[in-house]
């Protein structure tokens, strides 16, 4: 009897599981394949909508997010973040860039190689490169350099001058269509790329068009400081860096443009009750409009005379009093910008009063559209905890699509905090600027490269001038009376033209986090036949092909494909479906058990090495889940992407 | 024996199509003999005990590397435990004689198998700090290489090891800088 139950039940639970699954919704394949699904970008002024009609409820989107397409109906498209089966609303088709192939392109540094241009159509660009009329090219770069397009240019934008790291600062340039050309004596690949466009600083047909509705785009920056006794030399350097912003301000006449609020923190009462306060506001942002009501407030902002309980305090508690406090809504651009030289206190910390986790506190003020800065100051403490205080910081402070916004202050110094503060807030200010005179690009105050504070602070500037996950092009092409597309389609070269033998570009695939688990795993098994074979030769043969039969997508058609000595792994099965149309065969899929056995061991160990390398490096990749940008925020999982370079594929 | 030669060859000695021809049968027998060094190589079986360092048996001539195969294989038939330091130090013998194929193998299946002094010599082999081309069978350093060994030295608790990884570490920091794609390689590796 109870056989029969159990059996009973096992049939009802895999019946259940058979039939969950029966019903998980999934993405649409795409053609002719059986595990890639549909993606699509969306373009910047995308906006999800809850039913296919405009009128009905939307949200906006990141610009170039990865979208994943689970139902197309009249013109539009129904999305998800991931491929689980969660879909997020509707998106009109014409606000979606089809990507399939999910290639994309990552600008090398310009300050090494000259800027990447990009042509209207590709017959332009062609003709140059068939031509290798380096005369012309020069002539149209540099034009392109100045900002004063030739006459009749086919250039319709250029590289931004400033460099982003793309593993630091994830970006999309998508590749739409590639085709192999020959430059000069190098394989080259011609690309079609959509982009999103920078207006030129120089252009300035608009100003006027565009001052009246820019006139009242307002900037908040609240202030939330750490007050207790360690913070005094940094408080006075706060109110001089803003006083030196206050002066910028009013010399721009940006007055009412720009305001300030204070919030101070100590830490809990509960154990020191002598801190005399947890959160106190000392200016809102109502207040810090007028440069005097401002001073008159943070006045009367002193450091504590007692010590607090340990190295940690409730910064979080700053944080949360002035996103909730703080009324935003006059203000279009939402900063909160914390400084201290102490850890936060976690949600798990029994002194901490808001329970929140890093998070959950970064969600609260993304939903207000608040966006979190942190200026760490790294004093040397024996009891300090920076390391831990940066991870935390770092995540609090982090806007999806760009990066963190975190700055380490080395050794506390009160120069570079000082330094740092007045370029930060200069620069919202200058965006303020900007926009009031109708040209969105933030300028880049000139930093030195080389120096580690110059650095952190320059990449911490790049990132506000990103576009969610959009690469901004200099715009060259403007036409009088015509605003600027919201996304456009070019043409460029990947090699430099001037010395082709050096790329200009790393085309890159987006992989999820699972491909890139999956490719590691199955190269593992490669690696480890290869070092028998390397050591045993004999075997090496019948057991690459065994291998092949369990890890191929397909195994029913491995027996064939490895009956011929010229197979190559490829052939054999170990090709993957989400790199085997790549416009790129590794070594790696192209090795032949012919060539394998007429290889000396030199080549053979040689051969073992670079794979070994690049399995190094998918490991690396996929244990640094900071490197891995989840689609519409979360958690890193299996959809988590992160653009590979094609040569670092098998 | 030069005696017997010298006066037959003293008149081909004088024409040129001699000298020429010399110099052809010797280009082909580097060609197809040479060793990893250019040293004409010459092979003795992988158990012979009447090898010394620099000696060349040229009855033998096998292709780089299949000695230390040979020697893999019967090891392997014998079964575990394997004499890995009588291995390691056959392998130091074919480096000495510039049998860098073999000593390379036999360095790697001695590491492979958890031999610390193998695995560190693997390591040196590679290190970008440390590398010589004249004196290795690769032609270029290799961090990531160098760095999974030294690495694992290290994770067995060998201090050496972590020394090494420090200076390994510098190296990646200045390499990084002009763009070298190993150093960069490296630096996330030991983010």
């Amino acid at each position: 009897m109870k056989r029969i139950i159990l059996k009973v039940l096992a049939g009802f639970a895999i019946f259940m599981v058979v039939g969950l699954h029966a019903d998980e919704l999934k993405p649409l394949l795409m053609e002719g394949k059986k595990t890639l699904y549909q993606r699509v970008l969306s373009t910047p002024d995308a906006r999800i909508y809850e039913e296919t009609s405009r009128t009905s409820a939307s949200q906006e989107v990141v610009p170039f997010s990865v979208l994943y397409v689970y139902e197309k109906q009249a013109g539009w498209i129904k999305v998800g973040y991931d491929s689980f089966g969660k879909t997020v609303g509707w998106v009109p088709e014409k606000q979606a860039i089809v990507w399939n192939q999910a290639l994309t392109v990552s600008f090398k540094d310009p300050q090494d190689i000259q800027r990447v241009m990009l042509f209207y159509n590709k017959k332009s660009l062609k003709d140059l490169v068939d031509n290798f009329d380096k005369v012309a090219y020069q002539e149209l770069y540099e034009a392109a350099v100045s900002g004063e397009p030739l006459e009749n240019s086919p250039v319709i934008a250029i590289q931004p001058e400033a460099h982003l790291e793309i593993r630091d600062n994830f970006y999309l340039v998508p590749i739409k269509q590639h085709e192999d050309v020959y430059l000069g004596n190098e394989q080259a690949r011609l690309l079609e790329i959509a982009s999103v466009p920078l207006d030129d600083d120089s252009a300035s047909d608009d100003l006027s068009r565009s001052t009246q509705k820019a006139r009242s785009y307002r900037s908040g920056i609240h202030f939330v400081i750490d007050s207790t006794a360690s913070m005094g030399p940094y408080i006075d350097r706060t109110r001089e860096a803003v006083r030196k912003v206050f002066s910028a301000i009013d010399k721009q006449d940006l007055t009412n443009q720009v305001s300030f609020g204070m919030t101070a923190y100590r830490d809990n009462l509960d154990q020191v009750p002598e801190l005399e306060y947890l959160t106190r506001q000392y200016v809102s942002l109502s207040e810090g409009t007028d440069v005097d009501q401002f001073f008159e407030g943070v006045n009367n902002l002193s450091p504590a005379t007692i010590s607090s309980r340990d190295f940690r305090e409730d910064a979080y508690a700053g944080i949360k009093s002035a996103i909730e406090d703080s009324d935003w809504d006059n203000f279009d651009a939402r900063y909160v910008i914390l400084i201290t030289d102490a850890g936060p206190r976690e949600s798990h910390d029994s002194l901490g009063t808001t329970r929140l986790s890093a998070q959950a506190l970064r969600q609260l003020a993304y939903d207000k559209g608040v966006s979190l800065w942190v200026l760490h100051l790294r004093t040397p403490s024996i009891i300090a905890d920076h390391e831990k205080a940066e991870g935390l910081y770092k995540a609090l402070s982090y806007y999806p699509g760009i990066g963190d916004f975190y700055y380490g202050v080395r050794l506390g110094q009160v120069d570079e905090f000082g330094t740092v503060l007045e370029t930060l807030a200069n620069q919202i200010t200058q965006q303020v600027l900007a926009t009031t005179n109708g040209v969105p690009p933030i300028p880049l105050p000139e930093t030195n490269a080389n120096d580690e504070a110059g650095t952190q602070l320059s990449q911490l500037q790049d990132r506000v001038a990103k576009l969610g996950n959009a690469l901004r092009m200099r715009y060259l092409h403007r036409e009088s009376g015509k605003p600027l597309p919201r996304v456009f389609d070019a043409w460029m070269v990947d090699r430099d033209f001037i010395n082709p033998e050096r790329s200009s570009v790393d085309v890159r695939v987006l992989l999820t986090r699972d491909q890139l688990s999956d490719l590691k795993n199955v190269m593992q098994q490669v690696l480890e036949l290869a070092e028998e074979g390397v050591l045993s030769p004999k075997n090496f043969i019948n057991d690459l092909k065994s291998l092949a039969a369990t890890v191929s997508r397909d195994p029913s058609s491995v027996a064939g494909s490895t009956s011929g000595a010229g197979s190559n792994l490829a052939e054999m099965g170990y090709m993957r479906e989400y790199i085997e149309d790549l416009p790129y065969t590794g070594e790696v899929m192209n090795l032949t058990l012919e060539s394998w056995e007429e290889w000396s061991a030199k080549t053979q160990i040689e051969f073992m090495q670079r794979l070994d390398s690049k399995i190094n490096y998918y490991q690396a990749l996929h244990d640094h889940t900071d490197l891995w940008v989840t689609p519409g925020g979360g958690a890193v999982n299996g959809n988590s992407v992160f653009p590979v370079a094609l040569d670092l594929l098998p | 024996m030069s005696d017997l030669i010298e006066p037959s060859s003293s008149t081909a000695k004088n024409n040129p199509l001699f000298w020429i021809s010399l110099v052809v049968i010797g280009l082909i027998l580097f060609i197809f003999f040479g060793t990893d060094r250019g040293v004409p190589v010459t092979a003795n079986e992988p158990e012979s005990k009447t090898v010394s360092v620099g000696t060349i048996n040229r009855n033998l001539l096998v292709p780089p590397g299949m000695r230390a195969r040979q020697l893999i294989e019967q090891v392997r038939e014998e079964g575990k435990p394997y004499p890995l330091p009588s291995m390691f130090e056959k392998a130091h013998e074919y480096d000495n004689e510039g049998s860098l194929a073999d000593a390379h193998l036999l360095y790697f299946f001695t590491a492979r198998e958890g031999f610390e002094p193998a695995m560190m010599k693997m390591g040196e082999i590679s290190d970008p700090t440390l590398f010589e081309s004249e004196n290795s069978l690769l032609d270029r350093a290799d961090a990531i290489q160098s760095y999974k060994w030294y690495r694992k030295l290290a994770d067995l608790g060998q201090t050496g090891a972590d020394e090494k990884i420090q200076k390994l570490q510098q190296w990646a920091f200045q390499a990084s800088i002009s763009g070298d794609p190993d150093a960069r390689q490296l630096l996330l590796l030991t983010r």
